[in-house]
């Protein structure tokens, strides 16, 4: 009688498993590794930055980062149908920063475009909770040095050392316009300067003026576009090189 | 000694020990529950970090921006194993399909199909945001 009750819960159990392994097999997959679409998320908001820093570097609207941000947001959350997803970015508001944005164009050689915002993100799968909190940071920096050698009684020789820094490393330039503050026309591009380009982020430029048109102390800007479209400007006093 | 001589009730012994030797080897014979995302998961890992590698300075984005379709499609299939299928779509925030033509390459061969969503924005000043979605199949997967 035991063994007839023994094989009967047997049977069950093994149509039971049979029965769930097949159907398994219908289910159709998608497949999803968290810590790689969360690396995806950062990486969407690290291109949103880059996005609305090179905006508003170029006059446009600070309001546009939100924006953008609020965008993707939408976008990312109306698509992920695997977890509830919750997102949130919070602009730093830290000085010298102002709604996650950071625009010190310095008279001292130093110029900074950058951005920054903290990326919370909370996934909420089946079998599976994520938590992602973590800083986006894009900054853009240029520093320029600057020489001067009186080559005659009325021109003058002005040597530029030009670095470009994303992030803190080097970074190539797109763009490069040098100014000069002249007595009459007040800032005044320099046309054809020589411009020598080392590859790792290190730039030279060398141009002639006539002396008389400099007003006083030789001021020389740099209008720098990197490689991601983010302006940067520095300003900088040329020290006498002889 | 009286108890061993009992020979009173062996048989339920014997039939219990049947029994549960039944069951046991019943539970022995089911097979362990095959992992059947494993395969599928590696796959969308890979088409994951294919995606995530190409976006990684922003290259993915600056192709779509450009309609490069066919780089797009050279970039991902260099970067994928050559035994595997994949057929990328990509769209705009309104869902609207982008690419004029089919990018894909490889042939179908077999009927498991892992399908992955990417989102990838623009860097330009104006933003654009992409959702890019990548089917991948593998020779011998079942």
């Amino acid at each position: 009688m035991i063994v007839i009750t023994a094989l009967m819960v047997a049977m069950v159990l093994l149509s039971t498993a049979i029965f769930v392994i097949e159907a398994e097999k219908d289910v159709p997959t998608v497949g999803v590794d968290t810590s790689n679409v969360l690396l995806a998320y950062q990486q969407a908001t690290r291109e949103t930055l880059i996005s609305g820093l090179s905006n508003v570097t170029n006059g446009g609207n600070p309001g546009v980062l939100t924006a953008d941000l609020n965008e993707l947001e939408s976008v990312i959350v109306s698509k992920s149908y695997q977890s509830i997803l919750e997102m949130s970015f919070t602009p730093l508001n830290e000085l010298p920063y102002q709604n996650g944005i950071l625009i010190s164009w310095g008279t001292t050689g130093q110029g900074i475009s950058s951005a920054s915002i903290t990326l919370g993100v909370n996934s909420s799968g089946t079998s599976l909770t994520s938590n992602l909190s973590s800083e986006v940071n894009i900054t853009s920096e240029v520093d320029l040095v600057g020489s001067y050698l009186q080559l005659a009684s009325n021109l003058t020789q002005v040597n530029l050392n030009v670095n470009v820094l994303n992030e803190g490393g080097p970074a190539l330039a797109q763009n490069l316009a040098f100014f000069f503050d002249n007595a009459t026309e007040g800032w005044a591009e320099v046309y054809s300067p020589t411009i020598c380009d080392f590859g790792n982020g290190t730039y030279t430029a060398s141009f002639t003026t006539e002396t008389s048109q400099w007003a006083g102390p030789f001021l020389v800007s740099v209008r720098c576009e990197d490689q991601r479209g983010i302006l940067i400007v520095a300003n900088a006093t040329c020290t006498n090189g002889q | 000694m009286r108890l061993l001589r009992d020979k009173k009730g062996v048989v339920r012994v014997i039939e219990a020990f049947l029994a549960s030797l039944l069951l046991l080897s019943c539970l022995a014979l089911i097979p362990a529950q095959p992992n059947l995302n494993d395969s599928t998961g590696n796959l969308a890992s890979i088409g994951q970090n294919v995606l995530l590698s190409l976006d990684s300075n922003g290259h993915l984005a600056t192709m779509i921006d450009n309609r490069d379709w066919s780089d797009l499609q050279t970039s991902i299939e260099s970067a994928l194993p050559l035994t595997d299928w994949f057929n990328l779509t990509v769209y705009n925030e309104n869902m609207n399909i982008l690419n004029p033509y089919s990018i894909s390459a490889g042939g179908l061969a077999s009927d498991k199909i892992v399908s992955l969503d990417y989102v990838c924005a623009s860097q330009n000043s104006t933003y654009v945001v992409y959702i890019l979605q990548l089917q991948l199949s593998q020779v011998g997967s079942t």
